[in-house]
């Protein structure tokens, strides 16, 4: 795993008689992240030290956190070449299913840019005597109703604020780039037949999401009572036109459809400056709206607050397109890398079964549950946010003793910039008591897992000191000219 | 079909003088659209043509039919809280930050923007002491009795409407309940909110006759007087209200799940257990109301008839039912006077309300306090701190030594008309009563520490400080006069006093410790707020102080629950994880977001 990175970024590197062969599962930094490129470059020649050949490359969603890398260090990357890159059925442009949920994204994207936009020229920051008169000044608590947006435009990569959709054009031409460079281009579908890699059976590869259900593909939050988060703008362009019509003048609209985008008959409404008899009927209230003392009850842009909803939507649908795999080793040991994956996906593994025609009660069969119980290193999604990590029916499922987990997360950017609440807490205390603290965190070297272990080992209910000694012996900090760049586990077959 | 006749309904407000908009002493309504980029014009409901016929008839397509119910709606709620609560209803004050030099923090009109927004949402902005209303279309794939598509409006729903419009006088009542304290504090402005809309839905007699007789007189059974928001839940593809007051029961033992209540997390869910409790209780006590009816009827005080009823059996019930509901809104917007002035939970609600009705009857012949104190148990709802589920227990405990404000006893109260005058003269008395205090802190520490506060120098290292007054810094938080009239005619007058604290609170236990030790460490700053303090309730005859509500600022166990809910809970959705929900201006535009 590489470190120090908001954004995923992992070298699978399995021995083989004459070389390794290389698996590379993304290679992204979250937008923002001071530095990005230089760090991107860093990790870039660091694979290319390790590997001239990725065999098999996967990128699981389009998120600027998880394939910047690919752009930003593209010098270093050029001299690698690439085997098979394997994508979600999502990212087929063939695929009819696949071909509207991105028609839908695009349009959700235009409505979030344009309202951002029109934000920005309203806005300005707002100053709270209130927080003043505290002996000390806290200038973070107090949001910006924009933070919230800027942050989720991040993982697309919007470099600017509002340039949503053009960011989306460029994690799309990376992507793009990646076809044309590799061999070979897989789109997985879950539940396919199992893939052998290295056309042998020391590694198979199942594939467990993205789903083929669209109900479970919009599926981000763990609640029975609401399935769905309600449908603000619905998933056809001409649902969304009420918002987006608003947001005018927006190519493609007739007369006609704006007409019906508004909520009366047009001789209702009187336009802002209008004069005349006509605007004799709202000439008090007009003037009461304006009076610049009242200008702060005014809500001018209150209503492009609903982009705010779109975006966390479209964030966690795009999560949800995660291509999520288990890696077997020779029938045993599992590694499970589900992306980001987001509670819909995660629900709908335990549809699947392989072979294709076993039933989930065949002794011989191999299920999402089976897979779980022999998991030893988990990858944690979303970098530990709440809800990329199923209790139930995830994390609880992976009682393999052996159990190490992954979280690519960069606490302190996270926290003190971003203001996001990850690694979450009542997750992470999880994960250690699961996993008898090997946790592997992109921000935390050897060392720290060193101390752990001598917090922790010998203790009741704890792992023994053995354990812990052999674990320590597979965790490897990589350190290039300027310091630690990876912190590496070797996993015993 | 069924139910056309009820699509009317009249309601009945006391004369105004009103000036376009419209604008009137409590509210006023500006129809402007920023979305569509203008203004609808506005009703003038002191014309003569619409003065005899009712004002304007009900239309979706006229924008100023939506100003008249907005503001119908709107003064219907407020008039029933100031019956309650015996003085007028005060909105939040004008948030410093808009305010100039020599501004003033009094606002005497809610606005309501009846076409604020273009989404499925509604919601109460305190930062702009504001209601706004949003519209949308349809679901296309269920829109249930919706035109597929078709525009629905926030603003012409009643419920919609008085539940903000309560969110907005609560608000102007305890401003320290928007903040996620603890699980239940969101919950409870969102199930309270809900209650008052409930309610209000048994005080338009033509609806309860319809219901009450289409239903064989049992209100125990789902019915669109128990259902909340139903347009707006079937526009969204929910196929039902958007929120019923009956709960599920267990077809076995047929009661509620009362472990429901500490798996449920999120605001309006919980909420929901809540309203379920109120409403339960409502049913019961209706029930024993009409049980001689029914024996009249059916032989059975607690059978209702199988066939339909007799007009006359019809109307005598909708008597007792619009009667009891009154009862039960009044009650429970009585208790908020008894509420602590932070962090409150449902069980504090439960105490607030027997307190509250105990204090204004005495004895209690209907069984009403008991029907509550049942209904809530059934769901888990209780008090955490007290020995048994009695009416005595319930009731907030005197002071165990009596605290003398010799302040409160000099001061005359006399009566004030205008709100402005009113709210001018608390905040007077707010400073005074603060003047008060910082001269005798030391005196009566005992009886400050009673109070939940601490105002010795010798306070806790992350109490805040204030540079003025060199000690731990407190707000007094508000002195208001109470007049009720109990149901025998009786007065109750009394004087309501909050003071708080704050501390500073961190994210980890030991961080804490080692701020509480240090005094402050540089480069750390505060992760949240956390206040204590106590409601006083004074009665305005004797000056004596009736009743004590504390939250202890100096409680390191409410500190850490607070930690452990703010910071490590389920509680949280994705948007908490992205935004930070504590310091958004609009808490409720979010809230509701995510209904």
């Amino acid at each position: 795993m590489y470190r120090d990175i908001l954004g995923d970024c992992f070298l699978l590197r399995i021995p083989r008689a004459e070389s390794a062969f290389h698996i590379l599962i993304d290679c992204g930094i979250l937008q923002g992240m001071p530095n990005a490129t230089s760090r991107a470059k860093r990790i870039m020649s660091d694979i290319r030290k390790q590997a001239d050949k990725i065999d098999v490359l996967i990128v699981t969603h389009e998120h600027w956190d998880h394939l910047s890398g690919f752009e930003q260090a593209a010098e270093e990357f050029a001299s690698i070449s690439v085997g098979e890159l394997w994508l979600a059925w999502t990212e087929d442009r063939r695929d009819e299913q696949a071909r509207r949920l991105r028609q839908g994204r695009e349009q959700a994207m235009r409505v979030i840019d344009r309202s951002f936009n029109a934000l920005t020229t309203l806005l300005a920051p707002e100053f709270d005597p209130d927080a003043a008169e505290e002996e000390e000044f806290e200038p973070s608590s107090a949001s910006m109703p924009l933070d919230g947006l800027t942050g989720l435009m991040a993982f697309v990569g919007a470099e600017q604020p509002g340039g949503m959709l053009s960011a989306a054009t460029r994690t799309t031409s990376i992507l793009d780039q990646l076809r044309a460079k590799a061999e070979t281009v897989k789109f997985l579908a879950p539940g396919g037949a199992v893939i052998r890699p290295m056309n042998s059976d020391e590694l198979s590869v199942y594939v467990l999401g993205p789903p083929r259900d669209e109900k479970m593909l919009k599926r981000s939050h763990p609640s029975k009572r609401k399935p769905e988060v309600y449908e603000l703008a619905g998933d056809g362009p001409e649902v969304d036109m009420f918002l987006v019509a608003a947001l005018s003048p927006v190519a493609g609209v007739d007369m006609a459809q704006y007409k019906l985008s508004m909520p009366f008959a047009t001789r209702e409404l009187i336009a802002n400056d209008a004069t005349g008899v006509r605007s004799e009927g709202v000439r008090r209230s007009r003037a009461k709206y304006n009076d610049p003392d009242a200008e702060w009850r005014r809500i001018e842009t209150d209503w492009l607050g609903a982009a705010e909803t779109l975006a966390l939507r479209l964030d966690s649908d795009t999560n949800n397109t995660s291509l999520a795999l288990a890696f077997e080793f020779r029938g045993e040991k599992v590694l499970l890398f589900p992306g980001d994956a987001q509670v819909g996906s995660w629900l709908s593994w335990g549809d699947y079964v392989w072979p294709a025609e076993a039933k989930q009660s065949d002794p011989g069969s191999v299920t999402a549950e089976k897979l779980l119980a022999r998991t030893v290193v988990y990858k944690v999604g979303h970098h530990g946010s709440h809800n990329a990590t199923l209790r139930e029916r995830g994390l609880e499922l992976m009682n393999h003793p052996g159990l190490v987990a992954f979280v690519p997360v960069d606490e302190r950017f996270a926290r003190d910039v971003k203001k996001w609440n990850m690694p979450f807490p009542s997750l992470n205390k999880r994960l250690e008591q699961k996993t008898g603290g090997r946790v592997i965190r992109g921000d935390k070297d050897k060392d720290f897992l060193v101390t752990e272990a001598r917090q922790r080992a010998g203790k009741a209910g704890e792992l023994s000191r053995s354990d812990w000694e052999s674990f320590l012996d597979d965790v490897f900090d990589i350190e290039d000219e300027e310091g630690k760049v990876a912190i590496e586990y070797r996993l015993r077959i | 079909m069924q139910t056309a006749v009820i699509n009317e309904a009249r309601v009945q407000l006391p004369w105004e003088e009103l000036a376009d908009g419209p604008s009137g002493d409590y509210v006023e309504v500006i129809d402007v659209d920023p979305a569509s980029g203008g203004f609808y014009s506005a009703v003038n409901l002191d014309e003569v043509a619409l003065l005899v016929q009712d004002g304007l008839a009900p239309s979706e397509g006229n924008p100023k039919f939506h100003q008249q119910m907005a503001y119908a709606v709107a003064m219907m709620t407020i008039r029933n809280f100031e019956r309650a609560l015996g003085r007028k209803v005060l909105w939040a004050p004008r948030p410093w930050r808009s305010i100039g030099k020599g501004g003033e923090r009094f606002v005497e009109k809610l606005r309501i923007y009846p076409h604020a927004l273009r989404e499925a949402n509604a919601y109460y902005s305190p930062s702009k002491v504001a209601l706004l209303f949003g519209y949308f279309r349809a679901s296309t794939r269920d829109p249930g009795r919706n035109l597929p598509g078709g525009v629905v409006f926030t603003c012409l729903s009643h419920d919609v409407l008085a539940h903000e419009t309560a969110h907005a006088i609560l608000d102007g009542m305890h401003r320290r309940f928007i903040e996620a304290s603890n699980i239940d504090s969101l919950a409870f402005h969102e199930a309270f909110a809900d209650i008052v809309a409930l309610f209000q839905h048994f005080t338009l007699p033509e609806s309860v006759r319809h219901q009450i007789s289409h239903l064989r007189g049992d209100l125990g059974q789902r019915s669109l007087l128990s259902g909340l928001a139903r347009q707006f839940g079937e526009a969204i593809g929910r196929h039902h209200a958007l929120r019923d007051a009956i709960d599920e029961l267990d077809p076995i033992t047929n009661l509620p799940d009362p472990t429901a209540l500490d798996r449920t997390t999120e605001p309006h869910d919980r909420g929901a257990i809540l309203v379920a409790a109120v409403f339960d209780a409502f049913v019961s006590i209706y029930k024993s109301r009409v049980a001689d009816l029914l024996r009249l009827t059916t032989g059975r005080g607690n059978q209702f008839p199988s066939s339909d009823l007799h007009p006359d059996l019809v109307g005598r019930l909708t008597v007792e039912a619009t009667k009891s509901a009154g009862h039960v809104l009044r009650m429970c917007i009585r208790a908020l006077d008894y509420l602590p002035p932070v962090d409150v939970t449902f069980g504090d609600y439960l105490r607030a309300i027997i307190t509250a009705d105990a204090d204004l009857v005495a004895d209690d012949v209907r069984g009403y306090r008991l029907a509550f104190i049942e209904a809530f148990r059934r769901r888990g709802i209780y008090p955490k701190d007290i020995r048994s589920l009695s009416v005595e227990n319930l009731i907030w405990e005197a002071p165990a030594q009596p605290i003398s404000i010799g302040w409160v006893t000099k001061q005359d109260f006399s009566y004030r008309r205008k709100r402005r005058d009113i709210f001018r003269t608390e905040e007077v008395r707010k400073r005074n009563l603060a003047k008060w205090l910082v001269s005798n802190a030391d005196v009566s520490h005992e009886a400050i520490r009673a109070m939940g506060l601490w105002l010795r120098s010798d306070a806790k290292n992350t109490i805040r400080r204030s540079r003025e007054l060199k000690g731990p810094r407190f707000e007094v938080q508000s002195v208001r006069v109470a007049n009720r009239v109990g149901p025998d005619g009786q007065l109750e007058p009394q004087i309501i006093i909050e003071i708080t604290q704050e501390r500073r609170g961190y994210r980890t236990a030991e961080l804490q410790q080692q701020v509480e030790r240090q005094g402050r460490i540089s480069g750390v700053s505060a992760d949240f707020t956390f206040r204590g303090g106590a409601t006083l309730i004074v009665d305005l005859r004797t000056r004596e102080v009736r009743c004590c509500i504390v939250k202890d600022i100096n409680s390191d166990s409410r500190l850490d629950a607070q930690r452990a809910f703010q910071f490590g809970a389920q509680s949280e959705s994705l948007g908490a994880t992205y935004y930070d929900a504590a310091g958004r201006r609009e808490p409720f535009a979010f809230l509701h977001r995510m209904l």
